[in-house]
């Protein structure tokens, strides 16, 4: 009975030592890791809206740059990123809208920046996500993201068409899709055109 | 001169004439030395092969991933020494693993805070440090039956061991694979074709394979020249 109390005694303590210090070491470091996950939206921001930064680039320089050239705001659900040229008044030349879909195990969550029209695709990335690796996962790769570049989100009528097709992609409304990974693809196509829907909704 | 060096603390002592008595009566550099390099925790004992074989892409990636290893092992096998006598002997392993687990955790939280991209390419492998087996080993096998300072030193023998091993296949795979080293352009793109291989895993195996056979011939030679 003794042994006992002290097994339990002994189990108590050191988990609660453990956990106080992992608590403690969670609540100093948050709010660095919150920096860098703001520095890296930034980030793939900055790359769909095509504004070079370097590669080692820290969390102070991306938010100069992107204070600089990014104007945000928010329409309804979605929050909408501006490109802002030399001239501040004029049209802006691209924008970037952020995006949530479901994917096969989780959200998949990206960004989509546009031409002016609102429509013709300039760019994708899906930075967060939880496909399956080498499958699914390859969505976030450039070989897979560049067939969307000049790709239009709706068709002439105006209804949201674009498709992630298994293969044989032709014309502005179709990317091929990736072998193994029909279901994370078909996500990918109803993110795509949930995004149609949205922006036709705002505008 | 020290490859005979016993384990039995008295003999240890006139064995280092010049040095004075060494650590531990000379201990600490015979058990250094047994587990750094006799019985290298990877290239002999072949354990922590996953990490050897995932991170090591680039040479920082590997140097990083020591380090947090060393600091694992270090941090966990001395509290668990510390607390040898008084671990109730039913959840020794639960106790353990606790203790290596908040290690871990600690050490991946300082790289996501403050080497965010570092924290990024090594994906997943700085909290399986958890599972590694060379930590749990050092642990049961050593720390729990020896002193704190002898514990330390196993241990630093034993993360030292692992971060080598680790930087000489990333040394081999950035160099081949990029032509790169610490990210400075060694062998240039323009004559040299990168080795797409040694950039994914069977290049790591490779290089291993090397490695463990270099391991076995050195240390033939030197039981023959004993």
């Amino acid at each position: 009975m003794k042994d006992n109390l002290y097994t339990l005694g002994y189990a108590v303590t050191v988990g609660a030592i453990c956990a106080g210090l992992l608590t403690a070491a969670a609540e100093f470091t948050a709010p660095y890791r919150e920096a860098n996950q703001r520095a890296d939206e930034m980030r793939n921001i900055l790359a769909v809206l095509e504004i070079p930064v370097g590669p080692r680039a820290g969390a102070e320089e991306l938010t100069e740059v992107f204070e600089q050239r990014v104007r945000r705001e928010t329409k309804d659900s979605l929050t909408v990123y501006f490109l802002v040229g030399d001239d501040p008044q004029a049209e802006p030349e691209l924008v970037a809208v952020d995006v949530v879909g479901r994917g096969l195990w989780g959200p998949i969550r990206g960004f989509v920046s546009l031409e002016p029209d609102w429509d013709t695709i300039r760019g994708v990335t899906f930075h967060d996500h939880n496909e399956t690796p080498g499958l699914g996962a390859e969505i976030s790769h450039d070989s897979f993201l560049d067939q969307f570049r000049g790709k239009r989100l709706t068709d002439e009528d105006g209804r949201p068409a674009l498709q992630v097709v298994s293969s044989g992609a032709d014309g502005p409304w179709q990317v091929d899709g990736i072998s193994g990974a029909t279901i994370t693809c078909d996500r990918v196509g109803d993110l795509m055109r949930d995004l149609a829907r949205q922006i036709q909704e705002v505008r | 001169m020290m490859s005979t060096a016993p384990l039995d603390p008295t003999a240890g002592a006139e064995g280092c004439g010049g040095c004075g008595k060494g650590f531990c009566d000379g201990k600490g550099r015979a058990i250094f030395k047994e587990t750094s390099w006799t019985s290298n925790p990877v290239a002999v004992q072949t354990l922590g092969i996953c990490p050897a074989l995932a991170v090591t892409t680039r040479l920082e990636n590997s140097l990083v991933m020591g380090a947090a290893m060393i600091f694992v092992c270090v941090g966990s096998t001395f509290m668990l020494s510390l607390l040898r006598h008084t671990t109730p002997r039913r959840i020794r392993l639960i106790a353990s693993v606790a203790i290596i687990a908040t290690f871990v955790i600690l050490i991946d939280q300082f790289l996501r805070a403050f080497y965010w991209e570092m924290s990024r390419q090594l994906g997943p492998y700085v909290g399986l440090i958890i599972t590694n087996c060379i930590v749990l080993g050092r642990a049961e096998a050593f720390a729990m039956q020896n002193k704190p300072q002898l514990a330390i030193v196993d241990a630093l023998a034993a993360g030292i061991g692992f971060t080598t091993i680790l930087a000489i296949v990333g040394f081999f795979r950035e160099l081949l694979g990029e032509g790169t080293l610490l990210g400075y352009v060694v062998l240039h793109p323009d004559w040299y074709t990168k080795n797409l291989v040694m950039v994914l895993a069977p290049g790591a195996f490779v290089v291993m394979g090397f490695l463990i056979a270099l391991f076995n011939w050195l240390q033939q030679k030197d039981v023959q020249g004993s």
